[in-house]
Formats: C-alpha cells, sequence, structure tokens
C-alpha cells in the first residue's frame, strides 16, 4: 500500500499541476468548442472530431494537445445528447440510446429538463470513469486477463440481442432487428479469410455499409420522414409548456440527484465495459439503459420520456472514456474507434502507449485522467449554458427542419467512407427506419448488430481456435449467454404473468398494463 | 390494414432472409459460418413470428401487432398527408440525380432550396437555410474533406 501511495501520489499531484498551465487551458476551451459543435453535427461523432483535430497536435506541447484533443473528445459526447434529444438524431449510435427517452421528453415539452438531466449526468459519469481510470491503473493487467475472446464474443452478441428487446415491446420483433444489423454487418469483405460476401460485384461495398450513412439513414432521415408526414414541430405535442426553460434545466439537474444510484450504477457499467477493449458505448449506454429498465418501478415509462433513462445512459457513455483508456494507454489496445485515433495523437505528441508510458511518464497518465474530468465538468457547463438556445430548436417548423436536417445527415454520410456511395446508403436506410419503426421494429437493434456484427465473428474464430468448437462452454461465457435466453424470454413471461393476474373483463395493453 | 402490412413485411423479411442463408452456403471454408448461422436464426425467429398471430403458445412472444400500434400508420389516411410523403421521398429520391448532375457540394443547397421553395417558404427563410446549407457543404466537404466542387455532370458538360 505505501509503495502504491508513493509511486503514483507524486505522479498524481504532477499531472494536476500541468493541467494548471493557463495555455492548456485555453487549449481546452478550443476543443470543448470545436467538439460541441462536431457534437450538434449528425454524423460527426468523437471519431471524426479526434481525427480532423490529429494535424492540429503537430508542433505542441504534449499537454496542450492532449488538452485540445480531451477537450473535444469530451464535449463531443455532450455536444451529441443535443440533436439526439432534440430532434432524435444521434449522430451516432451510441447517442440512440439518449434518443429513446429524450426524445420523448422533447415532445412534452421538456426539452431543457432532459438535456441538463444529460449534463449532469455526463459530468457526473465522467467523474466515476476518471476515478476508475486511477483506481485501475495499478490493476490493469489483471482485470484485462480475465476476459478472454470467448466471453467479448458473448458479450457482443448479448448487446446486440439485448438491446432488440429492449427497445421493443416484442421479443421476435426486437430480435430479429439485432439480426438484421448482425445479417446487414456481413456484408463486404470477410474480416478473417478475405471473402467478398454479398457485394454483387460492386466495389463499393467491399468495406461494407458506411456506417455513418445507416447510423443516419435509421434515426435522422427516418425521423425526419416522419416528422415531416405528421407536418407538426418536434414540439408539437407540448403545446407550448417548455417555456420556463431555467425551471427546466433546475429540474434536469434535481433529477440527477434524485436518481444519483442510477447515476453510479451507469458510472460503474460504463467503466467496466470500456475497459473492455471493442465494447465502445454503445454497449456501455444500452446496459446501463436496461439495468436502470430492470431496477425501475416503472419500466414501462422507458422509452416513453423516462429522465432516467437518459441520466443511465449519458452517465455511462461518459464514464466509459475513462475505462476505455486504461486499455488504450497501457497495451495499445484502442477501446474504439475513437481510442484508436486518439493512439495515433499519442504517437505524434511522443508518448506511445505501453509500459514507458505506465512508469516513466505515469504523470501523463494522470495529467489525462485529470483532464478528461475537467473537460467533463466544463463541456456540460458550456453545453447547459446552450440549452436554452437549442431547445427552441425543438419549435421550428418541420416543413424547416426536415430538410436541414437531411442535408446535414446527406454530408456527414460521406465522412467515413469519402464516396457518395455513403449517401445512397443513407437514403436507404432512412425509407428502411422509416417503415420498420412504424412496424415497431428496433432501429437501435439493427444498429448495434451492424456495429458489433465483426466483434462477434472475430472473437468467434479466435475463440474456437483458442477453446476448440466448445468455448461456448466456458462458465464465464455460458453465464453471458444464458442471459440472452433470460432477457429473451422474461418479457414474455412478464406478460403471461400480467394476463393471468389481471382480473377478468379487463384488457392488457402490450406492457402488461391493465386498461 | 396493420395486420397486412405487417404480414407482407414479415414475409419480405423471410424471404430476404432465405435468400441470404442459400446465399451464405455458398460461400467458400469459414466465409459461410457466420453469415449462415445468422441467417439460421433469423429464419427461426421470422418463423415465430409469422406463426405468433396463429399459434396461441407464440404469441406471449409478442410478435403481433396491437391495436394500438395502428395509430401511426392512420397518418396515411389523411390525403395532406399522403402528399407530404410523396413530397419527402420524391426530394430524397432526386437526391442522387442532383448529385449526378450538379455534384455533392451543389447538391445540398440545391435539395434545400428546391424543397422550400415547393411548400411555398418566404424567401428570407430560403435564402436563409440555403446559406447554412452552402456554407456546410463547403466547409465540411471542400474544405475538410477536399471534395471536389465540381464533380457533377454539369460542370464536365461546360469544361
Amino acid at each position: 500500500m505505501t509503495d502504491i501511495f508513493a509511486t503514483y501520489a507524486p505522479a498524481m499531484i504532477e499531472g494536476f499541476r500541468l493541467l494548471l498551465d493557463p495555455s492548456t487551458i485555453a487549449m481546452m476551451f478550443v476543443g470543448l468548442t470545436v467538439g460541441l459543435v462536431m457534437g450538434v453535427l449528425p454524423g460527426l461523432g468523437g471519431t471524426v472530431t479526434m481525427a480532423l483535430l490529429l494535424p492540429f497536435t503537430y508542433g505542441l506541447d504534449p499537454a496542450a494537445a492532449l488538452a485540445l484533443v480531451l477537450g473535444a473528445f469530451s464535449a463531443v459526447s455532450m455536444g451529441g445528447s443535443i440533436p439526439a434529444i432534440l430532434m432524435n438524431a444521434p449522430g451516432t449510435g451510441e447517442q440512440a440510446v439518449t434518443s429513446l427517452d429524450g426524445y420523448p421528453m422533447t415532445q412534452r415539452g421538456e426539452g431543457a429538463r432532459a438535456l441538463a438531466a444529460a449534463a449532469a449526468a455526463g459530468v457526473l459519469g465522467t467523474l466515476v470513469g476518471v476515478l476508475a481510470l486511477t483506481v485501475l491503473i495499478p490493476f490493469v493487467r489483471l482485470i484485462l486477463m480475465a476476459v478472454g475472446s470467448a466471453e467479448m464474443f458473448a458479450l457482443s452478441l448479448l448487446g446486440v440481442l439485448a438491446i432488440g428487446v429492449l427497445t421493443t415491446d416484442s421479443v421476435t420483433r426486437g430480435l430479429l432487428s439485432g439480426l438484421i444489423g448482425l445479417m446487414l454487418s456481413t456484408i463486404g469483405s470477410d474480416p478473417i479469410t478475405g471473402t467478398l460476401r454479398y457485394t454483387g460485384g460492386s466495389i463499393y461495398l467491399y468495406d461494407g455499409l458506411s456506417i455513418t450513412g445507416l447510423t443516419l439513414g435509421l434515426f435522422a432521415i427516418a425521423e425526419m420522414i416522419r416528422l415531416f408526414v405528421g407536418g407538426k414541430p418536434i414540439a408539437a405535442a407540448a403545446g407550448g409548456r417548455d417555456t420556463n426553460i431555467m425551471a427546466g434545466i433546475r429540474d434536469g439537474v434535481r433529477d440527477c440527484v434524485t436518481h444519483v444510484r442510477t447515476v453510479v450504477y451507469g458510472g460503474v457499467i460504463g467503466s467496466v465495459i470500456g475497459l473492455i477493449p471493442g465494447m465502445g458505448g454503445t454497449v456501455a449506454m444500452f446496459l446501463s439503459y436496461g439495468n436502470a429498465k430492470q431496477r425501475s418501478k416503472h419500466p414501462e415509462r422507458f422509452g416513453k420520456g423516462a429522465v432516467e433513462g437518459i441520466i443511465a445512459a449519458e452517465s455511462a457513455n461518459n464514464a466509459k472514456e475513462g475505462g476505455g483508456l486504461v486499455p488504450t494507454l497501457a497495451f495499445g489496445i484502442p477501446g474504439g474507434s475513437t481510442m484508436a485515433v486518439f493512439i495515433g495523437v499519442l504517437f505524434i505528441v511522443g508518448l506511445p502507449p505501453g509500459p514507458e508510458l505506465m512508469t516513466e511518464n505515469l504523470h501523463m497518465v494522470y495529467y489525462m485522467a485529470w483532464s478528461l474530468a475537467l473537460a467533463g465538468i466544463l463541456g456540460s457547463i458550456i453545453g447547459l449554458g446552450l440549452a436554452p438556445q437549442v431547445s427552441r430548436l425543438a419549435k421550428m417548423p418541420s416543413g424547416i427542419l426536415a430538410p436541414l436536417l437531411i442535408a446535414f445527415s446527406i454530408a456527414g454520410a460521406v465522412v467515413d467512407t469519402r464516396i457518395v456511395f455513403g449517401v445512397y446508403v443513407a437514403i436507404a436506410a432512412g425509407f428502411l427506419g422509416y417503415w420498420l419503426q412504424l412496424l415497431k421494429y428496433s432501429c437501435a437493434g439493427i444498429t448495434l448488430g451492424y456495429l458489433l456484427g465483426p466483434v462477434v465473428e472475430r472473437k468467434m474464430f479466435i475463440s474456437i481456435n483458442a477453446y476448440g468448437v466448445d468455448f461456448f462452454t466456458r462458465p464465464l461465457t455460458l453465464a453471458i449467454l444464458s442471459m440472452i435466453v433470460v432477457i429473451a424470454i422474461r418479457p414474455a413471461l412478464q406478460r403471461r404473468w400480467n394476463r393471468r393476474t389481471t382480473p377478468k373483463g379487463e384488457t392488457t395493453t402490450q406492457d402488461g398494463d391493465a386498461k | 390494414m396493420i395486420k397486412r402490412l405487417d404480414l407482407i413485411t414479415t414475409v419480405a423479411i423471410l424471404v430476404i432472409t432465405l435468400l441470404y442463408t442459400l446465399e451464405a452456403l455458398q460461400f467458400p471454408g469459414g466465409a459461410k459460418i457466420v453469415p449462415a448461422i445468422f441467417g439460421g436464426v433469423a429464419l427461426v425467429v421470422v418463423v415465430i413470428q409469422l406463426l405468433s398471430s396463429r399459434v396461441k403458445a407464440f404469441k406471449a412472444l409478442g410478435g403481433e401487432l396491437e391495436i394500438d400500434d395502428a395509430r401511426d400508420l392512420d397518418v396515411f389516411r389523411e390525403p395532406a398527408a399522403r402528399g407530404r410523403l410523396l413530397l419527402i421521398s420524391g426530394s430524397l429520391l432526386a437526391i442522387p440525380l442532383l448529385i449526378a448532375v450538379f455534384g455533392l457540394p451543389f447538391a445540398l443547397p440545391l435539395y434545400v432550396a428546391g424543397f422550400l421553395l415547393v411548400q411555398r417558404q418566404g424567401l428570407l427563410i430560403v435564402a436563409a437555410c440555403t446559406a447554412l446549407i452552402a456554407a456546410t457543404s463547403y466547409g465540411l466537404l471542400v474544405q475538410l474533406l477536399a471534395w471536389p466542387w465540381h464533380d457533377g455532370a454539369l460542370w464536365r458538360l461546360l469544361r
């Protein structure tokens, strides 16, 4: 214990001292501004933001460069929650979870409250994540060794199939949504053998479908079609109730305090998922959301504007950044695509990840932890400051908002592949998403299936090679896979139970509520 | 109406999944395993969904849509809503054409301007929205992504 204190305490203090430099703070503000703007624009998530900032880190002092990048990285999350809540237009699959309850709250005229809850949960989640990073650094190797490829395969599958079920009222539609996403993920070059699958001879499909195109189509464009066809502004249902924006912000912050347990659970889930490479924020947010829904006394309110849903999702999303830094910095294993670009930044500033960073430059590791915490707080304050202005976007007529957002989405659809084929993917996904949402399928399940499909496939092959075809009988893998069955069967059993206990003469809804 | 639309969609998913699975079996060696598993499981689930409206044992899995769900589809009964659906669908399908003729950076502001003008929005709003998208298109596509602004057929013809 004394050794740990003697080794890590001076590094923590030195890291904090670096953060107090005015030029560092100034760079962080630049990063925060860029991150907020990029986060608000659908399709421009953390990866794109970080990639765009990469050239600007050349020649900068390492502390200033990291402040710039981590500031932007942190603010993207807050920025992304703004269109997710106000317009149901998550720029990435991750923010789809925030939309589930944020958008219904906006429709009820509680957009400011939802944004404030997201901001406050984001700050607390970041702090939990940073705490996890700080505490786990000495024990990181042991934790990572416990999770093998078989467990990661099972966790990815759990994420995809559970999400589908959790975001719809129907088990089969939920499972099918996840499976559609998984099937779409097999388009393109096979990650193991390189065989081309389902490309139809088109070179544009060799790398699969555009992720931003698919996500923007399924969420942003589909929502704009629905909104425009409905002929009402986003907040039409509110009837002008969102008049007291400051009161809404106060309520949102208060909600976070009231649901502090949800924040802590979300923070812990986010930190743990962040630790596992390749899992990313989507799984963290959905698992945290599912956890909050299962613990809630009113699970039927989830997906219809429950503030706990936003708190659970945002706290996990922000906490996973701290956890994600652990494998990234210690082993150079990125937790996701954003962290992969971040490794590029580390090389540019002369701090390559690995044992050297964790020993000789340990103070820089703690500097990054402090920076992430400060950026999370400042990003949320700036986001909250902008909340009154951006909340008004919800009042915009759909006839004006729809073409604007569609145009933004189309522009965002080409960012990752840089070919116009991404536009066609976005448009096709828009029509598909609109139709499937009408029939109560889960677009979130499709997106997650698409994102995690390659992970499932790779981990399955690695597991077969490492443990044989019966790899799924490993105790932890089996336990995770059993959870899929439980999650799939539970809503059906609950519905049956509700029907049995409902007195004759009354009917029940799909949620099992008596009418 | 909702049940018929739902049935048509489920059958369409069934057919696509069947074709997907059959295609998967044609892939060589290890490339077929994962698509075949995904397709096989999806086939089972989609069959359960089809049966859920008829077989009591599967009904609890909730495959069948309830009457409440029909409310979202009611919008198609209004002629005005059908007109709006036609307008937005047509405009989305026109985007690839605009891109082919004018190039992506020009297509986006043109799309916004056209969409707003068709709806007879005020000229000030049309100008402001078009300028916003033109600036975004120029900044993001031309400046950041180095996308050629003159990649449409029209510019090639003029050159």
